[in-house]
């Protein structure tokens, strides 16, 4: 797939060996890898259609190997991309062919586990899931959950700011990040934050979250913990449109009820979940709704009386409650497998990741179903419903010449559309090198650069991830001048992807 | 001192006309809300103009079924509420008024001002902070641009959170003109549990022990008589069960009692907006810090003198008063120590300049800090706000 990078720094290429052995000198043995065979294992994230294979990669165990990796390669102009799990969908943790990447995946330990303050402090290469498993025996979790959460590590997750189906209620990464160790490319180990329930100065921490790797590899986060819910149960509901689906979103809300999770998914998501894990989905209606209700018995059976009442109201054809744990996990099983069941009936899909105003759900969909048949792709839809956080995945086949391109605009269409109905680009995959060459649909001139300067703060020579995130690539001095009017393109010169 | 006439753009367009003329002019731009936080500001020459945003006011756009509000900046927060509380919802993260504390009456806290300042109330515990909300904006930097970041959605990560960094500037890097709030449904009930006083270690382990049950408290404070509280919003019949739950699970069976609706709000409000110590208390600090350091800490500064904190956020929140003549200095190091960092709120004329409002920063974050203004605000035009530490890295 084409797709334009930085160029590559010559003398950054031609310098390898000394790279390499500069890296040894700081990571010995295994932890510096540069034959081909084995970088291959690093040459793409989730969004496998981008490969490209790093100068080397190393794996460091300190966070005083990674000040001195950073240092060393901004003394030597080497490009960094730090890697967590590799599951990014965007591509944010494409590797850059003058470009080392830091992978994290050997700082999987978890500090400390602080009951009495609530938080836990973390590794940036632990596991999602393993926080709440380090938790689980004395009652907590940590709620943010990605549908990647036995895969996926922390410190990726505070870089994309990701998300999860229970977010609707307890929020996204951002808002469940208590502290950050972060070093800078010059080798500074900076502390953000802490145990603490807010920081002094500006908000770091929120310029960190969903930062996609480009302010400063973070070696420690520490997030805050919650007491599990002493109930949680479920409704399976089935409409005869995904109108009456959407506007019963809207009327759960309008109720004042902010479910513990509420998802969607059309009708051939739905197909593809039930033929995959047979999980009993109704598959005669247009629509399938699942909403959970956490909290002590009271609350779960008063929400879930109301929610009843209001897909009843809104001609909801199938009605179903969790009697048991076994069955709420089993209405939840088929969502959470959406993706590999999609992938099932597809030989390649292409994730988006869009998110709309609610109120907008119908009329997206309808389009959407308009692109698909012009496109001649079919787009199977899951929906995180409740923040209108859209995932379409669209079905391709990579060995039918062309699909792939008309996948990649269909998407794009999609994306642009999003925006135009007062959405966003991105909703939790992060923009990476995928969504970047859209940038320009949700912002003009003056806001990039605006985030740019942000970057230039932390990051003056641009040499961590770039090629991420904006379209177009800014010199830091450039920048720094004054000299944007109306809003007229300031650098006609400068390289745009 | 600040020279000559307040400035009032009445768009976003005036107000970037000030803020250039303001640059080439090399002189200075205060931003003013409502004026309640003036006293926490750094002192400023007479080349300091002060820009109100008292003409940028009204809703732009209120979507209650999407949970968004788009208000100008200059909107009175009372102005927000009421019209938030008549579809029944409100800003989650619990806005203080907190002119009583400044003694800045009369003026009004705007939903600027709310932002800048990025305090928020008792419910940060359960419902995240201010920059929690902010979803998105419209501003005009240092540079005089007119820019925009975020949206009007919950979840969004194109780009980089800028929202999150205007929360808490205090208007150090941008007039805030427009901006997208999260807005909430207004619980349908509350109900608080009020345990007799205890020593105040007690009384936050005693919150804490609450916010480990899954009962969902929203709200955990240690009253500056000792007494704990403990808040619980939402559907009356959870808040009923949950209720019954509390006591029990904390072991306090006998020496509680429960104030329900109107009276339990008060309460709340009384907390969130430091109503003990708005009247005197000469010092008054802002703490923040880890829920397990709290009592030593306070007790090394003020020993065990009753009356002289109010603890909020389950103990991780200390509104500190001391007497004038008390050993004010220590304080900063004492909450360092801890992990935390302290506000200086309100001190004495002559203690101010010794103590500065802002908690100071380590070097390299103050360098960074300065950086990042830079690029917001490459003349300087906006100033440092309460943040002293910016222009001396290194102090404190
Ligand atoms: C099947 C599947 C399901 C998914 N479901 C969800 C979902 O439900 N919700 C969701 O939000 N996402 C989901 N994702 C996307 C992905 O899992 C998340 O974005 C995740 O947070 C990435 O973590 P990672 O450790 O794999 O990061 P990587 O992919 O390794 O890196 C992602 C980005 O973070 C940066 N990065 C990683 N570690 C660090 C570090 N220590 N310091 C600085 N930067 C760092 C990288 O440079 C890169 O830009 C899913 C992905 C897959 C494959």
């Amino acid at each position: 797939m084409s797709l334009r990078m930085p160029a590559p720094d010559a003398s950054v290429l031609a310098a390898r060996a000394q790279i390499v052995a500069g890296l040894r000198r700081i990571v010995a043995g295994e932890g510096v890898i540069d034959d081909g065979e084995s970088l291959v294992a690093y040459e793409s994230d989730g969004l496998t259609a981008y490969r490209q294979l790093p100068l080397a990669v190393v794996l460091p165990r300190t966070t005083a190997q990674v000040a001195q990796i950073l240092k060393f390669c901004r003394q030597h102009a080497v490009k960094v991309v730090a890697r967590g799990a590799g599951t990014s969908l965007s591509g944010g943790a494409l590797p850059l062919q003058d470009g080392v990447v830091v992978g994290l995946s050997r700082f999987n330990r978890i500090l400390e586990v602080d009951f009495d303050n609530r938080v836990v402090v973390a590794q940036p290469g632990v596991t999602n899931l393993a926080i709440t498993d380090a938790v689980r025996g004395q009652g907590f979790y940590y709620a943010p959950d990605p549908s990647s959460q036995i895969a996926c590590s922390i410190g990726g997750n505070v870089a994309e700011n990701s998300g999860g189906v229970h977010c609707l209620k307890y929020g996204l990464t951002t808002n469940n990040v208590l502290g950050v160790e972060l070093v800078t490319m010059d080798g500074e180990i900076l502390r953000f934050g802490g145990r603490t329930l807010d920081a002094p100065g500006y908000d770091w921490l929120g310029v960190i979250n969903g930062s996609e790797g480009m302010l400063g590899v973070i070696t420690e986060v520490t997030v805050r913990i919650l007491p599990r819910p002493q109930v949680a149960r479920a409704a399976l509901l089935g409409f005869p449109s995904v109108e009456s689906a959407g506007q019963c979103v809207a009327d759960i809300i309008g109720a004042g009820i902010i479910p513990a999770g509420m998802e969607m998914m059309d009708r051939l998501a739905t197909l593809a979940a039930e033929e995959f894990l047979h999980v009993g989905y109704p598959l005669e209606v247009e629509a399938v709704l699942i909403v959970e209700a956490d909290g002590v018995a009271g609350e779960c059976n008063h929400v879930l009386d109301r929610v009843t009442e209001i897909a009843r109201g809104n001609g909801a054809s199938v009605v179903r409650l969790s009697r048991n744990e076994d069955e709420r996990l089993q209405f939840w099983a088929g969502r959470k497998s959406a993706f590999p069941a999609v992938g099932r009936i597809s030989p390649d899909y292409y994730c988006m990741d869009g998110t709309i105003p609610r109120g907008q759900l119908a009329k997206v969909l309808h389009r959407m179903n308009e692109m698909s048949e012009r496109h001649g792709l079919r787009v199977a839809n899951v929906f995180h419903a409740g923040d209108g956080n859209l995932h379409p995945l669209i079905l391709y086949d990579a060995n039918q010449p062309g699909q792939l391109e008309r996948a990649e605009a269909f998407g794009a269409e999609i994306l642009r559309l999003c925006v135009e109905v007062g959405g966003v680009l991105t909703g939790e995959h992060g923009v990476g090198v995928e969504k970047r060459d859209l940038m320009p649909e949700m912002f003009g001139e003056i806001d990039l650069a605006q985030m740019q300067r942000l970057k230039c703060a932390f990051d003056p020579e641009g040499l961590l991830n770039p090629g991420k995130v904006f379209p177009t690539l800014h010199r830091c001095a450039e920048l720094g001048r004054v000299h944007v009017h109306g809003g007229r393109l300031p650098h006609p010169d400068l390289p745009r992807f | 001192m600040t020279s000559s006439a307040a400035l009032r753009p009445v768009n976003v367009q005036e107000a970037a006309d000030a803020v250039r003329e303001a640059a080439a002019a090399k002189s200075m731009l205060r931003i003013v809300g409502g004026g309640t936080r003036r006293p926490l500001m750094c002192a400023s020459d007479g080349n300091t103009r002060e820009l109100h945003s008292s003409a940028l006011t009204g809703v732009t756009r209120y979507e209650p079924e999407e949970l968004v509000l788009s208000v100008r900046a200059g909107t009175p927060l009372d102005f927000v509420e009421d019209l938030l509380a008549e579809r029944g919802q409100m800003l989650a993260f619990d806005p203080p008024r907190h002119v009583h504390l400044h003694g800045t009456l009369p003026a009004r806290t705007t939903i600027g001002g709310v932002l800048g300042s990025g305090w928020a109330g008792p419910r940060r515990l359960s419902a995240g902070n201010v920059r929690d909300h902010l979803l998105g904006f419209e501003a005009v930097s240092g540079r005089g641009e007119v820019f925009r970041a975020g949206g009007r959605v919950i979840k969004n990560v194109t780009g980089y959170d800028l929202s999150k960094l205007m929360v808490g500037s205090w208007g150090t890097l941008a007039l805030l003109t427009e901006v997208t709030l999260r807005v909430l449904p207004r619980p349908q009930h509350e109900a608080t549990l009020l345990v007799d006083p205890l020593e105040v270690d007690a009384a936050l382990a005693l919150l804490r022990r609450a916010m480990a049950l899954p009962l969902e408290v929203s709200c955990a404070a240690c009253l500056p008589d000792g007494r704990a509280a403990l808040r619980l919003e939402g559907f009356r019949a959870s808040v009923d069960e949950r209720l019954r739950q509390l006591a029990p699970a904390l072991g306090v069976p006998r020496a509680a009692r429960a104030i329900l609706a109107d009276e339990s709000a008060a309460l709340w409000n009384a907390v969130r907006d430091v109503q003990p110590f708005a009247a005197d208390a000469p010092l008054l600090w802002r703490l923040s810090l880890p829920s397990t350091a709290a009592a030593r800490t306070v007790a090394s500064v003020v020993g065990t003198q009753v009356g002289a904190a109010l603890f909020d956020w389950a103990g991780a929140l200390v509104w500190l008063a001391m007497s004038a003549e008390a050993d004010a200095e220590r304080v900063r190091a004492k909450v360092d120590e801890a992990g935390g960092h302290a506000w200086r709120v309100r001190a004495p004329e002559a203690l101010r300049a010794r103590l500065p409002v802002a908690p100071p920063q380590p070097a390299p974050i103050a360098a960074l800090s300065r950086r990042v203004k830079q690029g917001f605000d490459p003349f300087d035009v906006l100033g440092d706000g309460p943040f002293t530490s910016m222009n001396a890295p290194g102090i404190g």
